[in-house]
């Protein structure tokens, strides 16, 4: 009932679906032998398209052979274009050796072989795939009196320059980002990874955007059934513009209504690097600088890659310091409403004293109070992500300074709650991974309220059932919370301490199965023995 | 319901563990106290293990001639179906019947310690809506919160145990044996028919991946549950001494009360309370999860949701309407359930035990069904 109710809401029903994805069979179109008729059909294809130029022109040679160039001036280099391919089919023609003629039948072949400089073409006998290169930044080439068309790809389209990850910023390590243009993202994959192992297979989603997804992973180490079943899920999805990896990570989750990130995202290709070594595998999504990481689990979500460049024991103890600030983050205002409200007697008498003393004439219960002050903080957080970021600042200080000391000043809130609610912020702010954090957030009103209700017997209860859920989730068949339940010992190594490189010998094992061992044994620094000199 | 979900022998003892521990480890203190005074520490741990081990030496002799099969499935095969059905729907009950018991066990703590306003109903609501979406994630998802939990349960109860030994006085753990056995064997009753609960490796049995350590992971949960439960109702007396143990219903509680380790630290009892809903709520997890599997092997009934459903309202009505007061809880947990609790565990299975063994003497020319 529930079931067909929210369907309702949402718009699903059977007759309805895409349209556009059942019309679109895509049926070959193949080039006809006669340049006019080519343009023709292209120039109805292209009608209206601005952006899409048709440039003709003659080949020099005995009989002249009329041609015509389709690009998209948005997407491509007009310089080199001009250099690369223009130039050399109209000038260089007379350096060709006395003994090969162009005709119209080798025309194709001459200019690939021997007048063309680009580095890559590609060649197609079909209208629909003529089509997609040119809107990918081709210059298509369609010669009178052949089949086959070219497309050399001149580069060109305007990208942002490789940046620093502003949602991940490491003190220790690289700073490349991924930007959004795919290709150079598989490029900062495979600087890491100089390895034929390292796979790289491209898919299309979207039938208007035609994004470009690219999954990769490292043959030999990644479980051919986690391959298929990401394939399988990418290309399951049918939707009219894929916008970025969000709406893909969203369709090819395991659970629809999950409440925690089941798919990681990172913006470092460090990062995805050290994952697709432990046999995951990396989504990346064209136009975006977010990449996808499956299967995720919750650990992974409190990892940070800096952890990976510090000394394992500093590593470590930033680690549990994390931990501490994930279950404050969480925890922290319900066990405080839970106390204030349900068990005063855990408090010692000296602090009893001094909170009685504040709270005498406050008008809000605690929980109220909570509540308000963490609602406040939200929005004053969502304000500052929103706004210009010298505008920011004056949220911060409106907001944090002026309400917060006005309002325990006027005496509508105690001190208690503004601590706290500090506090929490600030751990918050401490979980390396944003989505996470969000999760956190939400379930921290859950158990505010569930405080509220039954003290700390229902922040148990509703931790409970928090875990019940947690350890019900797979992410790509992986169980979210292992390793720690299903316990796996050997993998404990990198969870709430991270174990000295020397002796990471292992892979998950849950991903790393097929080929556990990572390094040799027994490379761990050794003292220079005494004895010897 | 799913039936490929293997457990491993370390999520066995751990369930076995957390299972049994989470209602004897604040009752238990009183129940012996009552009756053996000082040595109620000898009655927690002596008989009540012999009879744990019997119980699962049983259990697992059935189980490995039935190895893919529940006792709800089996039954019927040793006794004839009629029968079974009847064998079947007793177990159901018997399950049943301790799901509410430490419902309202937990219930009625809580509204004499923590929770003294709020509806008794209220809190059964909770607890049995936790348990009922745990049961329905299935097993599985049971068998790794324990693992989860374990670490948490444990520790938290091993220092506020540990901290109890800081009023400890050895003194009040004399005289051993003053009147002799007898005491002690009447305190042990009550222990026993909780220890005798590791029946449910009967149901367990086939989801087991390596059947033929049961014995051996059952034994080490024994064990644990024993030292574990020896050293809390040792510790308790020495704190609080026997007189003041049997008179308190939940005395671990109290003497978590009484640790004081300076100014700060003070009054844990909460704490205590923290870990003991994570056991109860794995208890009553696993009852729902054990009940609904029942109905369907009993009955064939597929639908899990509705099973759930049911119980979960059966249950409600039953801990909050059929049950009494607080003091007939009791006077249920020492009189009643004892005796109803060991024809269950050690009886109905012994005698299942007995037919098989006399049929393998005597063998019959056909395999007929009863």
């Amino acid at each position: 009932m529930l079931k067909s109710l929210f369907k309702k809401v949402l718009g699903f029903s059977a007759e309805k679906g895409l349209k556009q994805a059942d019309q679109k069979s895509p049926q070959k179109q193949p080039l006809s032998n006669s340049l006019d008729q080519n343009t023709a059909e292209l120039e109805k294809k292209f009608e209206l398209c601005a952006d899409i130029v048709f440039r003709k022109f003659t080949i020099n040679c005995e009989p002249p052979i009329n041609a015509v160039a389709v690009f998209a001036d948005t997407m491509i280099d007009e310089k080199i274009g001009s250099k690369t391919i223009l130039g050399a089919i109209l000038q260089e023609t007379t350096s060709l050796p006395v003994d090969v003629k162009i005709t119209k039948s080798n025309a194709i072949e001459i200019l690939k072989s021997r007048l063309l400089t680009t580095m890559s073409i590609k060649e197609t006998s079909d209208l629909l795939e003529f089509e997609d290169f040119v809107l990918q930044g081709g210059v298509a080439i369609v010669i009178d009196g052949s089949l086959t068309a070219l497309i050399c790809f001149v580069g060109g389209l305007q990208g942002r320059a490789i940046d620093e990850p502003i949602t991940e910023p490491v003190v220790r390590g690289p700073r490349d980002g991924f930007v959004e243009d795919y290709k150079t993202n598989i490029s900062l994959i495979r600087r890491r990874i100089k390895s034929t192992r390292l796979k790289v297979e491209l898919l299309q989603v979207g039938e208007l955007s035609k994004t470009t997804v690219a999954i990769c992973y490292i043959k030999g180490i990644v479980h051919d059934l986690l391959i298929e079943e990401v394939k399988t899920r990418i290309s399951r999805i049918k939707i009219d513009v894929a916008m970025g990896s969000g709406p893909i990570e969203e369709m090819i989750a395991d659970e629809p209504f999950s409440i925690f990130p089941l798919i990681e995202y990172t913006e470092r290709p460090d990062k995805v690097a050290g994952s697709l070594a432990e046999g995951r595998v990396a989504i990346i999504v064209d136009n975006t600088p977010m990449t996808l990481i499956v299967p995720t689990t919750f650990v992974s979500l409190v990892q940070a890659s800096e952890d990976y460049y510090n000394h394992f024991i500093f590593a470590s103890f930033v680690r549990s310091i994390r931990f501490v600030a994930l279950n404050i983050a969480l925890l922290l205002p319900a066990v405080t409403v839970a106390i204030m409200s349900f068990h005063q007697e855990i408090i010692p008498d000296k602090l009893l004293g001094i909170i009685i003393s504040n709270r005498k004439e406050l008008p809000l219960p605690i929980w109220a109070e909570v509540l308000v002050m963490e609602m406040f903080f939200e929005i004053l957080r969502e304000a500052g992500v929103r706004l210009p970021r010298t505008i920011g600042q004056s949220v911060s200080i409106v907001g944090g300074l002026v309400i917060g000391q006005a309002t325990i000043e006027a005496g509508f809130v105690g001190y208690i709650p503004v601590i706290v609610v500090a506090l929490t912020a600030v751990a918050s702010f401490a979980i390396p991974n944003y989505g996470a954090g969000t999760t956190i957030r939400i379930l921290r009103f859950g158990l505010i309220i569930s405080a509220t209700l039954m003290g700390l017997v229902g922040v148990m209860l509703s931790l409970m059932l928090i875990l019940f859920y947690l350890c019900g989730l797979r992410s790509f068949g992986v169980p979210y919370l292992s390793p720690i339940a299903p316990l796996i010992p050997g993998d404990l190594k990198d969870t709430f301490f991270r174990a000295p490189w020397w002796a990471m010998l292992t892979r998950p094992r849950f991903t790393g199965a097929k080929e556990p061992s990572r390094m040799d044994t027994n490379q761990g620094p050794t003292k220079p023995s005494k004895g010897k000199e | 319901m799913e039936q490929k979900v293997k457990i491993s022998g370390t999520q066995l003892a751990m369930l076995l563990f957390i299972f049994v521990t989470s209602t004897l480890v604040i009752y238990v203190p009183a129940f012996t106290a009552t009756e053996a005074k000082e040595s109620a520490w000898l009655a927690a741990s002596v008989l009540p293990f012999t009879f744990g081990y019997l119980t699962l030496w049983v259990i697992y002799k059935l189980g490995s001639n039935f190895p893919t099969q529940t006792i709800f499935q089996y039954g019927g095969i040793i006794v004839g179906r009629f029968l079974g059905k009847g064998l079947g729907i007793a177990y159901i009950i018997f399950l049943l019947v301790m799901d509410i018991l430490v419902l309202r066990e937990f219930s009625d703590f809580l509204a004499m310690t923590t929770l003294p306003l709020t509806p008794r109903l209220w809190v059964l609501f909770s607890i049995v809506g936790v348990a009922t979406y745990g049961a329905y994630q299935g097993l599985e998802v049971i068998v790794r919160s324990v693992q989860f939990v374990f670490g948490i349960y444990l520790g938290g109860f091993a220092t506020a145990i540990l901290l109890g030994l800081s009023n400890f006085e050895f003194g009040r753990l004399l005289p051993i044996m003053e009147e002799g056995l007898m005491p002690i064997i009447r305190g042990s009753i009550v222990p026993s028919s909780w220890y005798g609960e590791i029946v449910i490796l009967a149901i367990l049995f086939p989801l087991i991946n390596k059947p033929k350590e049961i014995k051996k992971n059952g034994l080490i949960a024994l064990v644990a549950i024993t030292v574990f439960v020896t050293v809390d109702v040792a510790v308790t007396i020495g704190v609080l001494g026997s007189k003041l143990t049997s008179s308190f219903a939940v005395p671990l509680w109290s003497m978590a009360r009484s640790i004081e380790l300076g100014e700060v630290v003070q009054r844990l009892e909460s704490f205590l309370l923290i870990f003991w809903i994570t056991g109860v709520v794995i208890k009553t997890t696993l009852l729902t999860y054990l009940i609904c599997l029942g109905f369907n092997q009993v009955f064939g009934f597929k639908n899990r949701k509705v099973v759930l459903g049911g119980v979960a309202v059966f249950e409600l009505f039953i801990g909050e309407f059929m049950l009494g007061n607080a003091s007939q809880m009791h006077v249920i947990l020492q009189k009643f359930w004892p005796p109803f609790g060991m024809v269950f565990e050690l009886g109905i299975p012994a005698f299942l035990l007995a037919i098989i063994k006399l049929r393998k003497k005597n063998p019959k020319p056909k395999k007929s069904a009863g």
